[in-house]
């Protein structure tokens, strides 16, 4: 076990290297000298010059690269453009936020997929699986911030329950943070369900037309223990290692959700970044979305080597 | 189906392709029998023809301002209302379908050809070659998608051809790890080994060998990359950095609309709605593909 941990921990390296690579490059393309956004329309050349040379703009490109890698292996990822602020330090304010929507919305849609998928698969044919599948297709196919422009219509103008934008922190009031994020939340965790649910049932339908499957209902044991005890484990692995990927798809997600409902996240942050040129902010915030979603996939992949040992000694 | 056909050469110079056409008509009659598949074209097809059409199914010109009839809700203006400058909402949409069409079909376009280019390539000649080529590839699906559009748009700056490229930059590893996968696969057959006995050239085995034998899969991923391309257009456009405003993009419009939740609701519904069906269609579609070219789904359903 160990040594596989360590093998996928080593072929992450080269990975993260290029990943680095991307985030620094394509920065590097925008139009426009962030020198001159700083400075604005009146600066004179001396000047533009001599801030250029100040944010180390001057240097070649693979010198630059190396430098500001060298400083995010120290956690140093340079100051913000427009506040002078450390990047890190206000990267370290919005994570939370995007974190705890991810991680919510994670939680609605396997509170829902999971059971939603096990009764299609179970009532295979009949009108709870259809139903269940057709809802499934709809949710697949809605834009996740058209799902969050719908719920605000519903329960913030229409009934007027939940705010329709805003936050206020877990830490500081956990009842008034859930309410903050129930909206996001669900209208993130409802599609990503509808891709869940198709899963766990197409997976637990593979399983139970197994040779093994068809043993213990020989056996005579009950449907329930067979599906529960025998089939359902089976079946969750390959959703284990959709539900990492689908983290990915979750904080790509957030960007746009956080925007519907002015959620203060990474999200809006890097928008925000990118709309004002502030560079530094854009790469330190694409580099650490990208990082977190390959230690998730990671740790995915130990977690599936660990559930089935079939992967492990391969 | 007829496409495999043709890529595989005559019925001369490769027996195998008349056995093929029997089977893509097969095919074709049974996706006709999946009423999923059926409701799936009909929308598509809709579609295509408001996108083709928009001039003659407009009522208005989409971006012409009427002051005087200002976020007037369905009925009181127009089919769908009209929007903050006076715009009908309708003419809006039908325009609409235009962008997120094209956007759809160059993004597949330009993602399915250099993916499969070097998927082929790094599954023939694996090595050091493929190493390369998927560890880039690898790196490109680190990035949640939306992200990495996001990235590559701040850096082209919004303009409807830089969001097919963001796009197609963003798809292509999928189709090169798919393409790469069933080249592999195929590799083991005999068949090919009996085309590099005979002295084929590497061109013909991997265009006239391999690829066909990986098209099912790469249609299969095409139908889902454009449902995808749809829905990150609209996405991408909603937040400012698609398709520059004031064309009319489903995403762009919905923008428009955020800012009248409270008194022009119909601005956020329509254009949602729109893109939710084309998507909706697009995944019937995708789904009736994969059930006939997977034999393992084959009468699990039914």
């Amino acid at each position: 076990m160990a040594v596989f941990v360590a093998r996928r921990l080593l072929m992450a390296v080269p990975v993260l290297f290029l990943v680095s690579a991307i985030a620094f490059s394509v920065i590097h393309f925008i139009p426009g000298d962030p020198a001159a956004v700083i400075l604005g329309r009146n600066a004179s050349a001396e000047q533009l010059a001599a801030l250029r040379h100040q944010l180390g703009l001057d240097r070649p490109v693979p010198v630059q690269f190396a430098a500001w890698l060298g400083g995010a292996v120290r956690g140093d990822l340079g100051k913000s453009l427009s506040s002078r602020r450390p990047v890190v330090e206000l990267l370290a304010q919005r994570l939370p936020i995007t974190l705890s929507l991810a991680v919510f919305a994670m939680l609605i849609s396997l509170l829902v997929s999971v059971p939603s998928g096990i009764i299609a698969a179970g009532r295979r044919g009949t009108w709870w699986d259809r139903a269940i599948m057709a809802g499934a297709l709809v949710g697949v196919s809605t834009p996740s911030f058209w799902a969050g422009i719908l719920l605000i219509i519903l329960f913030s103008v229409r009934l007027g329950w939940l705010p329709s934008g805003g936050f206020v922190s877990l830490f500081e009031d956990f009842g008034a943070g859930v309410r903050y994020l129930l909206l996001p939340a669900v209208s993130l965790g409802l599609l990503l369900a509808a891709v869940t649910a198709r899963m766990v049932r197409a997976s637990l339908l593979e399983v139970l037309g197994q040779d093994y499957v068809r043993t213990a209902r020989a056996k005579g044991l009950a449907e329930r223990v067979v599906v529960y005890r025998h089939a359902l484990r089976n079946a969750l692995i390959p959703v284990v290692t959709v539900a990492g990927m689908d983290f990915g798809w979750l904080l790509g997600g957030t960007v746009v959700v956080e925007s519907v409902f002015r959620l203060p996240g990474m999200g809006r942050f890097i928008i925000n970044a990118i709309l004002a040129r502030d560079y530094p902010v854009v790469q330190a915030g694409v580099l650490y979305l990208a990082v977190i979603f390959m230690l998730v996939n990671l740790t995915v992949d130990v977690l599936y080597g660990y559930l089935d040992p079939r992967i492990r000694h391969g | 189906m007829a496409i495999s056909t043709r890529a595989s050469g005559t019925a001369e110079a490769w027996p195998g392709a008349r056995v093929r056409s029997a089977a893509a008509i097969h095919g074709l009659r049974k996706l006709a029998r999946n009423p999923g598949a059926a409701v799936g074209l009909a929308l598509v097809l809709a579609f295509t023809a408001m996108a083709v059409f928009a001039p003659w199914i407009a009522p208005k010109n989409p971006n012409l301002p009427d002051v005087k009839n200002r976020v007037l809700p369905p009925g009181a203006a127009g089919l769908m209302g009209t929007d903050e400058f006076g715009r009908d909402v309708f003419s809006r949409v039908v325009y609409g379908s235009r962008i997120s069409m094209e956007v759809g079909f160059w993004v597949v376009f330009w993602s399915a050809i250099p993916g499969t280019v070097l998927g082929l390539v790094s599954g023939h000649y694996g090595g050091r070659l493929d190493n390369v080529i998927m560890r880039f590839m690898d790196a490109l699906m680190a990035f949640p998608g939306l992200l990495l559009a996001l990235a590559v748009m701040a850096a082209l700056g919004p303009s409807k051809r830089n969001i097919i490229l963001a796009l197609a930059i963003v798809y292509t590893p999928s189709f090169a790890r798919l393409v790469r996968g069933a080249a592999l696969s195929v590799a083991q057959y005999e068949f090919i080994e009996a085309a590099r006995a005979g002295g084929a050239p590497d061109r013909v085995i991997l265009f006239r060998h391999l690829l066909p034998n990986t098209l099912s899969p790469l249609m299969v991923n095409a139908s889902v990359t454009f449902a995808y391309a749809i829905l990150s257009e609209a996405a991408l456009s909603f937040l400012g950095l698609g398709v520059p405003q004031p064309a009319p993009s489903w995403g762009n419009i919905l923008a428009d609309g955020r800012k009248f939740i409270y008194d022009g609701a119909w601005m956020s519904v329509f254009p949602g709605i729109a893109i939710a069906l084309l998507v909706l269609g697009v995944n019937l579609l995708g789904d009736a593909l994969r059930d006939l070219t997977d034999p393992r789904l084959r009468g699990l359903d039914r």
